[in-house]
């Protein structure tokens, strides 16, 4: 009881589960997490059990928290891009994506087309290794080491192709303001083509292994159900609002950069169980193979970078030979961005559904405010109904098709 | 009244007001780098441009005057395309130093480049070369590449110090600003046109290499060097003083500084006292923290109390208000004697410079005369010195001088409390180390009444004490003097008391007295009344504000 009062108002609300359990006499309370093998991710879940079957759930979140939002006060426009790699680590290239966009919205840049292009390759890129992660946990967590091999193989074909275009696996910081860390690299496109193609031949023997598995259908089929109302109601987005039959994603019904000119199918399931998020993902894969196809197809030329230099670093032969981009680099670097006085908001389509950036200028070259709306925050709000009434068990697939990321959680 | 339109907006102002006031009036700004509110207007940099509706040419805006029914336009495709000219123009041979100039962070090329033009070069040919680092005078040093041919600091050399120290020679891009033969850049103003230089051309030799600017702390505060108490900031690193600066304060010093000013923390920097002295068992001298000190002191005074000893108490002209209120109302309870010390006359000049170097004399005079009844000169205390059994010297900064530590010789019980060594803390029995001036929140009055906070531009050692608190502790009912002046002894709470017990502080609180002071009452006029000292309207100085030392500041939802 010590131990929980720690947590202030979580604590003082578990504390009254736990003694309304002990009065009914028959009920079990157990801790899982914060560190647990099932809960890939630091949470901590206090379970009223009344034999197997969960009667109540506290959730305590907050584990990973870094003050994200309170960081990005304190440096640079620009400063505070590193930062939002380690928001959704497992496809940082969509947050990279999604917070520049903010801030060139409040300073009315637009983009080259090729940035926009190159901007949603990455973020499909990214969407991959997402789904991937979530469908080999999921399958680890129920008992499939095979398949869980097969797809974090698939996902090492990928990170070596994020490598190549920044240098990091994980930690990537590829956007600029205004622009991009560099053009993709020569013979970029083949690379990505020959590592999707393995990819889907891996995502072929994961679907062998698991969609039609008796075990891992008994397992994921009815489990951990949301409604479409609940969906709605409680603000979740991605693939959980899609798998409950939800017709939502930003990509097409709030296309931005230049999603309206692929062609893609938007992914929905009809009854929201673990089954169908298990499927919505899988699916969503084969969807960004051909998105990512089709847009190495219409690659347009030209620059990536806007040739404003009070947007985007002049090259570094004008910097180090001539005063104009000395004083430009200068600037850009200590006094940061002069981003006009506002505030905007600016949402894509992440892993787990609308990552969104709210940024606040006063008109100088730090952020004001920077708040992320992240979408495994809302996933975590629901989850509670997914649980509760369900098998002790069933907990470990639904909180992985939940695919909470701590660092987006708790920021 | 003339009134005029700018960007759209309109405005009435009095004649003969220039388009740059007037614009600055509506909120729009308009660049500049020759112009200086407090110099001549030269209006030859042209970076001021703007159109006025049926004049054929841009005009500059910090020359031309209102007329009325003006149409002003500042932002348009040919103002725009002015300035990227004028830019292109100066920046042409300017040599690529940002990584090695000090002047880069708050450099106003950088600044307006960035702003207005932030086009690339267009320049094929070798840049002009011209001297670099080359010394002007003993406190400036000068590159001539760097310099944009403003004037700022001839205009400043001709008309602020009328020494014309500086001049241009040679014409177009051979332009250079020296001086004549034989003369050198070496007046007790010098360090000013390091201040208004927009560029990194003219630096300080003491400051320059020292620190980048964004690494330095500003904070406002005052000038404690002579009776005229000139606005200044502080721009410390790591609490060491790296530069001081004038502050702009049209009751005080307009825009300018003495150089000896800007010397004046040097000495508490590089000689203050962190440690006392008290007598140890055997006679001895042993080192001590404020509080060890005090509480010698404290024996003293109770053992003179029982025996009815007399007690002198020397306060210097250079302590803060609040110091001189607590340290009066201790000698009255106690029924000490007061005396008032101060420092030996400099050197005055025409400009901004007194004789008197005491930076608080007409506080101490209007507060001494209420709190402590029995107030007379330090030089009196030669004819009765012996009939003390013990001296208080209360001297941070050295105001007493060595005859006046003889005068003390025959007093047997001698406590100084001071920031500096010297020939009185050499003989005196214990050594109090007090709280500079700078490293406290205090109020001084300058000679014409203006009262000022120091603000706390640097932390203190935690070994020291100030003076307000270390009279409160030494007051016979200790417990009462404290509570009296608020648990903590905030200067605030302490100034208030001030403000109740001396007629010319009687409409003055602590937080009104801002960052440009306010002034006593003499007789009921204010001297706010009295004519500012650089005789032009108020009105900002034209500094470039880093956006990493631009205020923050806190936005409340409804």
């Amino acid at each position: 009881m010590g131990a929980h009062a720690a947590h202030g108002q979580a604590g003082a609300a578990t504390a009254a589960m736990v003694a309304a359990a002990l009065r009914q006499g028959d009920k079990m309370i157990i801790n899982m997490g914060p560190s647990h093998p099932a809960t890939h991710g630091t949470v901590k879940f206090v379970l009223t059990l009344d034999g197997e079957t969960v009667d109540d759930i506290d959730i305590h979140i907050g584990y990973l928290h870094r003050g994200f939002e309170k960081m990005s006060e304190q440096g640079t426009w620009q400063q505070v891009l590193p930062y939002t790699d380690r928001l959704n680590y497992v496809s940082p290239l969509c947050n990279n994506v999604g917070y520049v966009m903010a801030v060139e919205k409040l300073m009315g840049v637009q983009i080259t087309p090729r940035c926009s292009y190159i901007r949603m390759l990455v973020c499909e890129i990214s969407r991959v290794t997402d789904h991937l992660t979530a469908l080999a946990a999921g399958a680890l967590e129920l008992g499939g080491f095979t398949p869980f091999l097969y797809g974090v193989e698939a996902r090492e074909t990928l990170y070596p192709i994020v490598e190549e275009l920044c240098g990091a696996r994980l930690t990537t910081s590829y956007t600029r303001i205004g622009g991009l860390r560099s053009d993709l690299p020569d013979g970029y496109g083949d690379h990505v083509i020959a590592a999707m193609d393995k990819v889907l031949s891996l995502l072929d023997k994961m679907d062998k292994l698991l969609t039609k598995n008796r075990i891992f259908y008994d397992r994921m089929i009815g489990t951990g159900q949301l409604s479409q109302q609940d969906a709605i109601a409680c603000g979740v987005t991605g693939v959980m609002l899609r798998s409950a039959g939800v017709d939502w994603d930003l990509r097409k019904h709030q296309p931005y950069l230049h999603y309206n000119e692929l062609d893609f199918d938007v992914i929905l399931g009809h009854q929201g169980d673990n089954y169908d998020r298990y499927l919505c993902r899988f699916e969503e894969i084969h969807q960004c193979n051909k998105m990512i196809r089709q847009m190495l197809r219409q690659m347009p030329g030209g620059p990536v970078n806007v040739g404003d230099w009070q947007v985007v670093l002049p090259p570094k032969a004008a910097v180090y030979n001539s005063i104009e981009g000395m004083i430009a680099h200068f600037k850009l670097t200590i006094d940061g961005h002069q981003v006009p006085a506002g505030e905007a908001y600016q949402a894509v389509e992440g892993g787990n559904g609308e990552v969104g950036f709210y940024v606040v200028s006063q008109g100088n070259g730090r952020p004001y405010k920077v708040h992320v709306r992240a979408p495994c925050y809302y996933a975590m709000g629901v989850l509670k109904k997914l649980v509760v009434g369900g098998m002790l068990a069933d907990i470990v697939p639904t909180f992985d098709t939940l695919n909470m990321i701590g660092g987006e959680v708790d920021r | 009244m003339p009134k005029v339109t700018i960007d759209g907006r309109e405005i009435e102002v009095a004649p003969k007001t220039t388009i740059l006031r007037a614009a600055k009036q509506v909120g729009v700004d308009i660049p500049v780098f020759c112009y200086h509110p407090g110099l001549s207007i030269a209006a030859n940099c042209r970076m001021c441009l703007v159109e006025i509706e049926k004049w054929p040419k841009p005009q500059p805006a910090c020359y031309t005057e209102v007329g009325d029914g003006m149409v002003i336009h500042t932002a348009t495709a040919k103002v725009k395309a002015t300035q990227e000219a004028v830019l292109e123009f100066i920046l042409l041979n300017h040599p690529v130093d940002c990584p090695v100039c000090d002047q880069a962070g708050e450099c106003v090329l950088q600044e307006h480049y960035v702003t207005y033009s932030a086009k690339a070069s267009r320049l094929s040919h070798t840049k002009t070369g011209k001297p670099k680092a080359k010394p002007l005078g003993p406190t400036v040093v000068l590159d001539a590449e760097r310099c944009i041919v403003c004037t700022r600091c001839v205009r400043f050399c001709e008309e602020v110090t009328k020494t014309n120290e500086l001049t241009v020679e040679d014409r177009g891009e051979h332009a250079e600003i020296t001086t004549p033969e034989g003369v050198e850049l070496d007046n007790p103003y010098s360090l000013n046109v390091v201040d208004i230089c927009p560029v990194g051309a003219l630096t300080s030799r003491q400051f320059r290499f020292q620190r980048r600017v964004w690494f330095l702390d500003t904070k406002p505060s005052v000038c404690t060097g002579c009776a005229r108490g000139c606005a200044l900031r502080v721009d410390s690193h790591a609490n060491k003083v790296e530069r001081v600066v004038p502050r702009y304060n049209p009751d005080v010093n307009g825009y300018w500084m003495c150089d000896a000013g800007r010397r004046s923390l040097d000495d508490l920097r590089d000689r203050g006292l962190s440690t006392g002295r008290t007598p140890g068992p055997n006679g001895d001298a042993r080192p001590c923290n404020a509080q060890d000190g005090l509480r010698v002191v404290a024996g003293w005074l109770q053992q003179a109390r029982l025996e009815d000893a007399k007690v002198a108490i020397a306060l210097s002209a250079s302590l803060g208000n609040e110091d001189l209120y607590a340290w009066g109302r201790l000698a009255k309870e106690m029924g000490a004697d007061v005396y008032l010390l101060r420092k030996a006359p400099g050197q005055g000049d025409a400009l901004l410079r007194l004789a008197d170097q005491d930076c608080n004399l007409t506080g101490a005079q209007a507060i001494l005369a209420q709190v402590a009844p029995n107030l007379a000169d330090a030089a009196q205390l030669a004819d009765g010195a012996d009939t003390y059994a013990i001296a208080l010297v209360v001297d941070p900064d050295g105001a007493a001088d060595a005859s006046f530590a003889e005068t003390l010789h025959c007093v047997e019980r001698r406590a100084v409390f001071t920031c500096l060594p010297g020939p009185l803390a050499d003989s005196a029995q214990v050594v109090v180390p007090l709280t500079p001036l700078h490293q406290r929140e205090a109020t001084i009055t300058n000679e014409n009444g203006w009262v000022q906070r120091i603000g706390q531009p640097l932390k203190a050692a935690v070994t020291t004490v100030a003076p307000h608190v270390a009279a409160a502790a030494l007051a016979p009912s200790a417990v009462e003097l404290l509570l009296d002046f608020g648990e903590k002894t905030r200067p605030a709470d302490i100034f208030g008391r001030v403000a109740a017990a001396v007629p010319a502080f009687k409409h003055l609180t602590y937080g009104e007295i801002g960052d440009l002071g306010r002034g006593l009452t003499h007789g009921g006029d204010l001297t706010a009344a009295r004519p500012r000292v650089d005789g032009t309207p108020q009105w900002e100085p034209d500094t470039v504000t880093p956006s990493y030392q631009r205020p923050f500041q806190l936005r409340r939802g409804a």
